[in-house]
């Protein structure tokens, strides 16, 4: 699949369903009793490649501060508000985004930079976690503006901002899951020292 | 005794105020001029059973405090006074109430950072846990105002990471490097693993480690950020450890626990064979009647916004801008934080390992009839440690601490060796028999390292990472336990911890685990890694591959 096809494409759980099967779904011999995730994706985080899962209950709503939940209403009357933060709130929706057609057909039919899926980093629970859309990639070699903008090109890539890492820069990859495919994608190129997907990351004060 | 005492706070506005009309009078009553005693000039310091423990409430035992009066007064062994004039401190938080009339003073100009609005101003009207931690390292003294902070002189950064619970990884990446060249010491209250579950719940990705790296190679001009860490507040259920933390785990922080005001475990204090050392940080206290909460007391957002009375504490302080009530290894951490403005000012040359080495060398050993309490085996001309699971070397010990700086020579290179065994082997399921490698490292060929800090990278397929206890052994005998026989639990609807029978999210595969329990002694001889699986029966596993690593420098 050519990367640049993402780029017409809205986020929801269709494209998220793509990228799954681009990235291939992993056998889940080793899931554990209470597992609630079938689906999973493989990302490198820097130091070593790491399995991340959709959480199938749950999905990240961008626009914290609209009061209008009518589309997510449309697919999941009983949607639950579990999470509001300052960038995007979670839902807790009625049926499993994975067994849920209308609620894969509703969501690419909308405004797809709305909604994102929730990740974790096991297949059974854990701390949420959701893409921005960008990846973080530090190169072997430094480049020139040039060089990176044609670069970023070539991949559809959008040029972000230099970090303060040596020969380290931010791209917008897109919504969705594409920050983990093109992560991916670019990881396996070895033209880099890394590419991870910048994420949203719970913290907790002690 | 009483639980507080409102005497104390008729004089706390009573003192304040005189204080207040005669410096702005002019009338002699400035900062300096007051200075003649390090017990007044602050109203609520004579409540401030952390830094001056007088027994003075219930749950508060006399001398169980930081020893910090003989830095002040330059008593130490310190030249002079020392209060962090010079040190800046940044405090990774919620945000920081730049204006609030006991820190203002204090404050580094144009030195914080909102990452909400992305401006230097991280004042939240709502968030108050950072300018609680700021009050414990800094509050000005000898202002007539409130509390008095460890480092009463020292300046401020505050970096709201945590405005949001969801920051991003990249701004991680920036509150450890942000200013790196200037800031001295970075405190974090904070964690990226959730307390209480057993869990050891991975990184996302590389860059917080990349933060900690940058901030310790290039920070304060190459000698290294002292990065402070939270232990952790999952002991209560008794099923956390620190070393399920990664943070904590990490070689480079100084992982920080909890005592209450007797200097024993705080109830909520995670063990670990990572925690360096540990400070006051509170805890709830029973007293005719129930129960009431005696946290260190510090400076809170003005007015009727902040944890005061947010945290429902029924006899905190009438005025707002100060609380009790604050609890935690969140306010551990920050006196600590405080420490080592102190050390920092007393010897600015310190590297990070040599601040870590006089931590260590300098805790006094609290709480000397629990039963974990022992002593490493010093290698020769090394100093004895006394080392325990639930507080590492001890209470910090300004005054110690001080007075040992001021005359340190600073360690030379560090020195890395590392083994791996890779000899897959069943863990017997159900059986407190378990297996046990070993890996040799031979004091000519590897070198004998005088030891600063062991990691170990281990890989186990086991269903089960809550059923496994691991404990490592140095040749010396001295044994670092780094993973208990748990439960891993989970929230409920209803926000109760249920227990996960038979399954943790997250196995070791891999995890790395630290240790200080080591320091000081030789690395050279036989070190044995024993496993078992002491949990029930039913998930099975095995022992992949095992890395020992030991820090440290040349004898």
């Amino acid at each position: 699949m050519m990367l640049r096809e993402f780029k017409i494409a809205l986020l929801g759980v269709g494209l998220l369903m793509s990228g799954l099967l681009h990235a291939g779904v992993e056998s889940q011999a080793g899931a554990m009793a209470e597992s609630v995730s079938q689906q999973s994706m493989r990302y490198f985080d820097g130091r070593r490649w790491r399995t991340v899962w959709i959480n199938p209950q749950e999905l990240a709503e961008f626009a914290v501060d609209d009061e209008n939940d009518s589309l997510l209403r449309s697919v999941s009357p009983g949607a639950k508000l579990v999470q509001q933060g300052r960038k995007f709130r979670i839902w807790k929706i009625d049926q499993a985004i994975s067994t849920a057609p209308a609620v894969t057909r509703s969501l690419n039919s909308a405004d797809g930079s709305r909604f994102a899926p929730v990740f974790q980093l096991s297949a059974s629970g854990g701390s949420p976690m959701v893409l921005t859309g960008n990846i973080i990639v530090r190169f072997k070699h430094d480049r020139d503006q040039q060089q990176l903008l044609d670069w970023a090109q070539q991949l559809g890539l959008q040029l972000k901002q230099k970090m303060s890492i040596p020969a380290t820069y931010l791209f917008f990859a897109g919504q969705g899951t594409l920050a983990l495919e093109k992560a991916e994608l670019i990881q396996e190129g070895g033209e880099v020292k890394f590419a991870v997907p910048e994420w949203w990351r719970q913290a907790y004060k002690r | 005794m009483k639980l507080i005492s409102e005497q104390n706070k008729r004089s706390a506005q009573w003192l304040g105020g005189i204080l207040l009309l005669a410096a702005i009078s002019g009338c002699g009553g400035s900062e300096e001029s007051a200075s003649t005693s390090v017990t007044t000039g602050d109203p609520l310091y004579v409540d401030q059973w952390h830094l001056k423990n007088t027994a003075q409430f219930v749950g508060a035992r006399s001398g169980e405090d930081i020893n910090v009066e003989p830095v002040w007064a330059g008593t130490a062994g310190n030249n002079g006074a020392v209060k962090g004039q010079g040190v800046l401190v940044a405090v990774v938080d919620d945000g920081l109430q730049l204006a609030h009339e006991d820190l203002v003073a204090n404050v580094a100009v144009n030195k914080s950072w909102d990452y909400a609005d992305r401006d230097t101003d991280p004042t939240s009207t709502l968030l108050y846990h950072g300018t609680n931690v700021a009050g414990l390292i800094a509050a000005r003294d000898l202002n007539g105002l409130g509390v008095r902070g460890v480092a009463p002189r020292a300046s401020l950064a505050g970096y709201n990471l945590l405005s949001d619970d969801y920051p991003l990884t990249t701004d991680i990446y920036d509150a450890l490097t942000r200013n790196h060249i200037e800031v001295d010491v970075s405190n974090n209250s904070w964690g990226l693993a959730i307390d209480e579950l057993g869990e050891a719940e991975p990184p996302t990705d590389n860059l917080w480690h990349l933060g900690i790296e940058e901030g310790i190679s290039s920070g304060r001009d190459g000698k290294g950020i002292i990065y402070v860490w939270s232990a952790g507040n999952g002991g209560s259920d008794g099923q956390d450890n620190s070393n399920y933390d990664y943070q904590t785990n990490n070689r480079h922080v100084i992982s920080v626990c909890a005592v209450d005001g007797r200097g024993r475990q705080a109830d909520y204090s995670e063990p670990g064979a990572n925690i360096w050392l540990c400070a006051p940080g509170g805890d709830d206290v029973f007293v005719s009647g129930g129960w009431t909460r005696l946290g260190p007391p510090t400076t809170d957002l003005k007015g009727s916004a902040g944890g005061n009375p947010a945290t429902g504490l029924a006899d905190d302080y009438t005025d707002q801008s100060y609380t009790r009530g604050f609890v935690g290894t969140s306010a551990s951490a920050p006196i600590v934080s405080g420490v080592v403005a102190l050390v920092l000012e007393a010897n600015p040359n310190l590297g990070w390992r040599d601040v870590r080495l006089i931590l260590a060398e300098t805790a006094r050993k609290n709480d000397a009839v629990d039963s974990d309490w022992s002593v490493t085996s010093p290698a020769s001309g090394q100093p004895q440690y006394n080392i325990n699971h639930k507080y590492g070397f001890g209470v910090v010990d300004a005054a110690a601490a001080v007075g040992k700086a001021s005359g340190w020579s600073n360690v030379g290179d560090q020195v890395i060796v590392e083994k791996t065994v890779s000899t897959a082997t069943s863990i017997p399921d159900n059986s407190s028999i378990g297996i046990q490698q070993s890996i040799n490292l031979d004091a000519v060929a590897d070198g004998n390292l005088i030891v600063e800090y062991v990691e170990l990278d281990f890989s186990s397929d086991h269903q089960y990472s809550g059923d496994l206890e691991i404990i490592l052994t140095a040749p010396s005998g001295t044994k670092s336990v780094l993973a208990e026989t748990h439960d891993c639990l989970y929230l409920d609807n209803f926000g109760n911890l249920q227990t996960r029978f038979g399954s943790c999210f997250y196995d070791y595969n891999p995890w790395t685990f630290g240790s200080g329990r080591h320091l000081g002694e030789g690395s050279a001889g036989t070190w044995r890694l024993n496993v078992a699986d002491k949990g029930n029966a039913g998930a099975y596993g095995q022992l992949q591959s095992w890395t020992l690593r030991i820090y440290g420098r040349t004898q």
